[in-house]
């Protein structure tokens, strides 16, 4: 007993020991509820701080993110310089070939501020700069690919029909085997590629893009993915269906490209 | 004298709450955590008082049990009988050396922190001694450079105070 005898010297002080001893324990016993219900009450103290770290975890998210743009925006820049001088060579061969030259489009960005109220599904109405002169029936894109066409402009406002609307088709080809079909829509989450015959060859997973035959939307643009091929009600032609690029519930930023020559 | 106390005793709780909300994640290395609860509870202890060291273990503990509802009151439990240990201790140690300061909080830090995990994982031997080789002694050792700081620091404020 000699080694406790300090504390029975400072009475006080064993005094206070004691009861903050016996409260902590008849904290530990308590039932788990009262014991969830004190802690929610005590964690207010940190709750200011964990605010600030959130926002400084923010930050670093941020910044890693910036550093992989960064990185992806180099990559970027690279393929753009390689695509250019590509793009010159084609155009030199273009020339001497005699073809006729393809129209350079520019991009107008457009902000999605509501949707159609007569047709909501099938059409959003997108805010554009004052200054863009838009028109109806010019391509619509978005980061993903093709998203539909524009129908009507007033003002700053513009109505584009996606392409899950009925009266948008699309003139589509197989990217890799270059078949040419009919992009439509017909319900469901998925699009139709029409018009192929049951001789043309297409694969379940090739990559469909837009043919630039149909005069409204420019050559490859990406449409989507072939995710079934089956003989359809027609025996002389294909039933295939496409799953799009484009997430259509999800649209938030537009571009819609207009011939450089207006 | 009192309300400068008080407001001390807060000050350092406020320190706590902001290290373990906004540094102690940073300051990890690994699995290893430095405890300053701990550190802060020797140094009261030795320096001021032991109610303050059992009022600051308990409030600090309290506050830390907060994040594991299930076990509310161990960590403060816990923090008291390692201030009552420290005292004890302290009185038949020479407690002026430095080094024997830092054995203290490796020791405290140890045994606070076997106790604890054991409770935690329901007395799981196995597990506990993994925890001890994985985190407990490097959390210890990494609490005792931080300690060796904070100590020296305050010793040095002390020598100075008396040479002025």
């Amino acid at each position: 007993m000699k080694w406790i005898s300090p504390l029975l010297t400072r009475q006080k002080a064993f005094r206070t020991s004691l009861i903050l001893a016996g409260i902590s324990i008849a904290c530990f016993l308590l039932p788990v509820n009262t014991k969830t219900y004190i802690s929610g009450k005590l964690i207010v103290a940190y709750a200011p701080f964990y605010g600030i770290s959130n926002k400084i975890d923010d930050v670093f998210e941020v910044y890693e993110i910036n550093r992989g743009l960064h990185a992806t925006i180099t990559r970027q820049m690279l393929a753009l310089t390689t695509l250019r001088e590509q793009e010159r060579e084609n155009k030199r061969l273009r020339e001497l070939l005699g073809f006729k030259e393809t129209v350079e489009y520019d991009l107008i960005p457009a902000e999605i501020v509501a949707l159609d109220p007569k047709r909501r599904q099938n059409a959003v109405i997108a805010e554009i700069g004052h200054d863009a002169q838009v028109s109806a029936d010019l391509p619509v894109v978005n980061v993903d690919g093709l998203v539909g066409k524009t129908t009507s402009v007033l003002g700053d406002l513009v109505t584009v029909e996606l392409l899950t609307s009925p009266n948008c088709r699309a003139a589509a080809r197989d990217a890799n085997t270059r078949v040419l079909g009919i992009v439509r829509w017909t319900g469901g989450r998925t699009l139709l590629l029409d018009n192929v015959s049951i001789s043309d060859t297409v694969a379940v997973g090739d990559t469909v893009i837009t043919s630039g035959l149909g005069g409204v939307f420019p050559e490859g643009l990406l449409i989507g993915t072939i995710a079934t091929v089956s003989v359809g009600a027609s025996p002389f032609f294909r039933s295939i269906t496409l799953r799009p690029f484009v997430a259509f519930g999800a649209l938030e930023e537009l571009i819609v490209l207009k011939g450089s020559g207006g | 004298m009192m309300a400068r106390n008080i407001l001390f005793f807060i000050l350092l709780l406020f320190c706590v709450v902001i290290y373990q909300a906004l540094l102690a994640d940073i300051v990890s290395i690994g699995l290893a955590r430095p405890d300053i609860i701990l550190v802060f509870l020797v140094w009261l202890t030795l320096t001021r008082d032991l109610t303050w060291g059992v009022a600051f273990g308990f409030a600090a503990g309290l506050l830390e049990d907060s994040h594991n509802p299930q076990l509310l009151g161990l960590g403060a439990l816990l923090n008291v009988l390692s201030a009552l240990a420290v005292f004890l201790v302290s009185h038949r140690v020479r407690t002026d050396s430095l080094v024997i300061r830092i054995a203290m909080v490796i020791g405290v830090v140890v045994l606070h922190d076997m106790i604890y995990s054991l409770v935690a994982f329901s007395f799981d031997i196995h597990l506990d001694i993994m925890i001890l080789f994985n985190t407990i002694i490097p959390s210890a050792l990494y609490t005792s450079l931080i300690a060796a700081g904070v100590m020296y620091l305050s010793q040095r404020r002390l020598t100075l105070r008396f040479e002025s």
